[in-house]
């Protein structure tokens, strides 16, 4: 494997997540609100692969590709997305600084998704749903825990076994 | 194969387009008259081959209705189990979900894949675009449920090992066609402006 700069491998996570997302995309959903987050993978996994500015950057591209790809740029879709996934970098990030090797995978996926689901449910009882819909948020949340759950437990597993990358925290 | 917007009008262009007939749709806060753009916008994105699923954002607009219902305004239409259908929670619950599921559908009309974003951050985009085609390309590769982490982890390197620093992009033009697209599409919206005007003044008047 050849060596790349920090910008090619950001780019690279950053496909990987697009690609992840288009994915998601497809699978039929019951309610529009659910999903898995699957493209948040490889922004969680970057925490230990890219610095800090690095991650945030991903997180810009993600979101922006996305939006492009899936033509949402510039409605609430986008919005609501670029929020979560602020929310979300700005809490992991946070608990990276402050836990640093004591935090896992797991651990930083359940607070992303719970940070990234509270910023959509903010912007959502503000501007889409109204204050009624304030029911919405304990199924939300329980969603958010379970999705975040299942990424953390896949990001723990690809971290342990996958030797691709280990080779890129090995760059490091 | 390429659709009327791929071949006719730049994602520059599209984008400028955009910018111009959102604020315009926001404004137009008139159920029929929103409702007709709508349905313009969800032909639109049809054209531009996205994919619309119509339960996602039926789902989407009962949903915005329904929680609009919760909070009673105005005249009482009817009474349905616990929930006090009102004339204004109706109406505002209808143009808010036509809002919200209208931009969707601009935006989907309205993007295109080639759009370029200055700075440093649109040379990765457009980076970034390049490995996720590449990803598209190569993803035929077979991946069994056995050796699922094996062969994820060769389908990467795969990627990996790539340049995709090369712009292949062929640059296009917006052609007369398109001129003429963004142009009515462009009138389109200003005769709406002037009839949602109209309808205001001469509900003033009425008062």
């Amino acid at each position: 494997m050849n060596k790349k700069s920090l910008e090619d491998k950001t780019a690279f996570l950053g496909a990987i997540s697009i690609f992840f997302a288009t994915l998601e995309y497809l699978i039929p959903k019951p309610m529009p609100f659910i999903r898995l987050g699957l493209s948040n993978l490889p922004v969680i996994l970057s925490f230990k692969i890219l610095p800090a500015k690095y991650v945030f950057l991903l997180v810009i591209l993600k979101t922006l590709g996305q939006g492009i790809l899936n033509g949402t740029l510039l409605s609430y879709v986008f919005l609501f997305s670029l929020s979560g996934s602020f929310a979300s970098f700005l809490v992991m990030y946070a608990s990276f600084r402050l836990l640093s090797n004591k935090i896992s995978y797991f651990g930083l996926s359940l607070l992303g998704s719970l940070a990234s689901s509270l910023a959509q449910l903010f912007l959502s009882i503000n501007f889409i749903f109204g204050t009624s819909s304030i029911i919405i948020i304990p199924p939300f949340l329980s969603m958010a825990l379970i999705s975040g759950a299942l990424i953390g437990i896949f990001a723990n597993k690809l971290d342990r076994e996958s030797t691709f990358f280990a080779k890129l925290k090995e760059e490091l | 194969m390429k659709n009327f917007f791929e071949e006719n009008i730049t994602g520059i262009h599209l984008f400028c387009l955009e910018l111009f007939i959102l604020p315009i749709f926001i404004i137009l806060n008139n159920i029929y008259l929103r409702l007709s753009l709508v349905l313009i916008y969800l032909f639109f994105a049809k054209l531009n081959k996205k994919k619309v699923s119509l339960m996602y954002f039926l789902t989407m607009f009962t949903s915005i209705v329904f929680f609009n219902l919760l909070m009673p305004n105005g005249e009482l239409l009817l009474k349905f189990w616990f929930i006090k259908v009102t004339k204004g929670a109706l109406k505002d619950g209808v143009l808010h979900g036509l809002l919200i599921i209208g931009l969707v559908f601009i935006s989907l009309f309205c993007s295109q894949k080639d759009l370029k974003i200055p700075s440093k951050i649109g040379m990765l985009l457009s980076q970034t675009l390049l490995y996720y085609q590449l990803i598209l390309d190569k993803k035929k590769n077979k991946i069994k449920t056995g050796t699922i982490l094996q062969d994820v982890d060769n389908f990467l390197d795969q990627i990996y090992s790539y340049e995709a620093t090369k712009n292949e992009n062929i640059k296009r033009k917006t052609t007369k066609k398109g001129y003429a697209f963004i142009f009515l599409v462009i009138l389109l919206n200003m005769l709406f402006l002037s009839i949602f005007i109209a309808m205001n003044n001469l509900e003033k008047n009425l008062k």
